[in-house]
């Protein structure tokens, strides 16, 4: 395995097509469909990247990576939202990457490839 | 260009715990220990921000916030909030975190929030705990004219004493092109023998670089510190540049009252300055909190002598000698009895035939007939709290 990647979105199909692409390139992947979810996903597991979807009902993403930040200091987090303006949001700029979603994934692949942090680091 | 009406938020660090001015701070936070037995020390920034037209300020508390927060809400709720004016305290909510501000960094960190609700061009963030006056339209000029990403106001001090700041070296066009927190051999400005420069904890940010900085910090393992992190990584990668406070309008004072020592000896400069206050400041005020008292009232058989001293309305002295002190509000001082470079803050009674000396007496203290305090330092360090050689009673005490 390449690392243990969890993508945090509440859409279905978005997951499914992520978890699908993404554990093809060898990467171990953990599916949440809600912020609150994914925290706990977080709290019980040791994952070297988050992918993390912005509109949510609950806890969005934004409230999400401010959480991330503060308890998994460290932790990469990429943004990722079919919506590019909440790139002007200062409470989205601590993320280490954003990526405006599309059908094609190979910018994200790329984000995921640049950022995920080592095993045991 | 001025700051009034400029898109400019200001975050004011409220939560220090003042440590060294124990007992002073044994209640309450260091911004809102008294100073000049009649003010808070957080009057003084928080005058700067008002006279220098800074109406959107947020004071950023945490440890023992109850007094600063009721000060602040008794003495500084007076701007209209109809304009969108004003200066709110913000207790550390722990909204995103289950932990205290872990940094000063991490305390703008956490309210990240009020900048994206504000989205202002720039950003203050000074300190709650220093004496000093300022105009920072002063500051911001320079910032604009520099186009800075940071401009850090800085003072010079002599080496000797430097070591428990931020030290900087700065270029001869005033940009910054070193900054070590606490050194442990701080380097000199060059030419002017041995003094340094000295960060004042007085900041002005480009709201994007600050962002940007604060973010990248925050996703890091650091102290999430201003002097330790944020400014030393800005360095060459930013436009951070100096205002040297030396040269600007009341450039000739600044202290961090840090401890008992510190702290007494700005009182007196307090007082010192009384005499040249007005020529000097004019219409900058210092402002706080204050309730509806009669005038002060000086009387008795033999009357009271008074000498380079300053006594609080609502006092009420009978037959006593008061020399080189600060008296504040609604002192009650009985016959017989004299004090000398004191500082007594509100409330404080003391009983007749006292003898005080070199004396902190905090707010409410009462001191019964006949005792002495500051003359025999060796006896009454068994039952009084002394540091460097000044006698502080807490809060409420009674001897």
């Amino acid at each position: 395995m390449k690392g243990k990647i969890l993508i945090i979105d509440d859409d279905e199909s978005m997951r499914e097509l992520l978890q699908l692409e993404l554990s093809d390139e060898g990467y171990d992947v953990t599916l949440a469909e809600s912020g609150l979810e994914g925290m706990q996903q977080i709290k019980d597991n040791q994952f070297q990247l988050v992918i993390l979807d912005i509109r949510m009902p609950g806890m969005d993403g934004i409230e999400a990576l401010e959480k991330i930040i503060n308890t998994q200091r460290g932790l990469p987090v990429i943004l990722h939202s079919a919506y590019s303006h909440f790139k002007e949001n200062f409470r989205t700029w601590s993320a280490t990457s954003y990526v405006v979603k599309s059908m094609d994934l190979t910018e994200l692949k790329e984000a995921v490839h640049n950022n995920i942090k080592p095993e045991g680091a | 260009m001025s700051l009034q009406g400029s898109k400019v938020l200001t975050f004011i660090l409220a939560g220090g715990k003042g440590s060294r001015l124990y007992p002073l701070t044994r209640d309450r936070s260091k911004p809102a220990v008294p100073f000049a037995a009649r003010f808070r020390i957080i009057d003084f920034v928080l005058s700067n921000c008002i006279n220098s037209g800074l109406r959107h300020v947020y004071v950023l508390t945490q440890f023992k916030s109850l007094s600063l927060e009721s000060h602040l809400r008794l003495g500084w709720n007076f701007l209209a909030n109809e304009l969108g004016e004003f200066i709110v305290a913000v207790p550390a909510q722990q909204r995103i975190s289950e932990n205290w501000y872990s940094g000063t960094a991490d305390a703008i960190f956490q309210n990240m929030h009020l900048l994206e609700d504000h989205r202002p061009e720039h950003v203050i963030i000074l300190s709650g705990d220093h004496i000093y006056n300022m105009d920072f339209n002063e500051l911001f000029n320079q910032h604009l004219a520099d186009n800075a990403d940071l401009t850090i106001s800085v003072m010079p001090i002599k080496k000797t004493e430097a070591s428990e700041f931020g030290v900087l070296t700065v270029d001869e066009n005033g940009e910054v092109d070193s900054f070590i927190e606490k050194p442990k051999d701080p380097s000199l400005i060059a030419g002017e023998g041995d003094e340094c420069f000295i960060n004042m904890g007085i900041y002005i940010f480009k709201t994007t670089s600050l962002v940007k900085e604060l973010a990248k910090d925050a996703r890091e393992k650091t102290d999430h510190d201003f002097g330790k992190n944020i400014i030393p990584g800005m360095l060459k990668r930013f436009r951070v540049r100096s205002f040297d406070f030396l040269k600007s309008r009341f450039g000739d004072y600044w202290r961090d009252v840090g401890t008992i020592r510190s702290y007494y000896d700005a009182n007196m400069d307090y007082l010192h300055q009384t005499l040249k206050r007005d020529a000097k400041y004019g219409d900058w005020r210092l402002r706080t909190t204050g309730e509806q008292l009669p005038s002060a009232f000086f009387g008795g058989a033999e009357g009271v002598t008074m000498e380079h001293s300053t006594i609080g309305s609502g006092s009420h002295i009978v037959d006593s000698t008061i020399k080189n002190s600060l008296i504040g509000r609604n002192v009650v001082i009985k016959a017989g009895s004299s004090v000398e470079n004191s500082i007594l803050c509100s409330n404080v009674t003391i009983g007749a035939n006292c003898r005080i000396k070199n004396a902190i007496l905090d707010h409410g203290v009462v001191v019964h007939d006949y005792r002495d305090i500051g003359y025999d330092l060796e006896a009454e360090k068994k039952h009084l709290f002394i540091a460097d050689d000044i006698v502080i009673l807490p809060k409420h005490f009674e001897y």
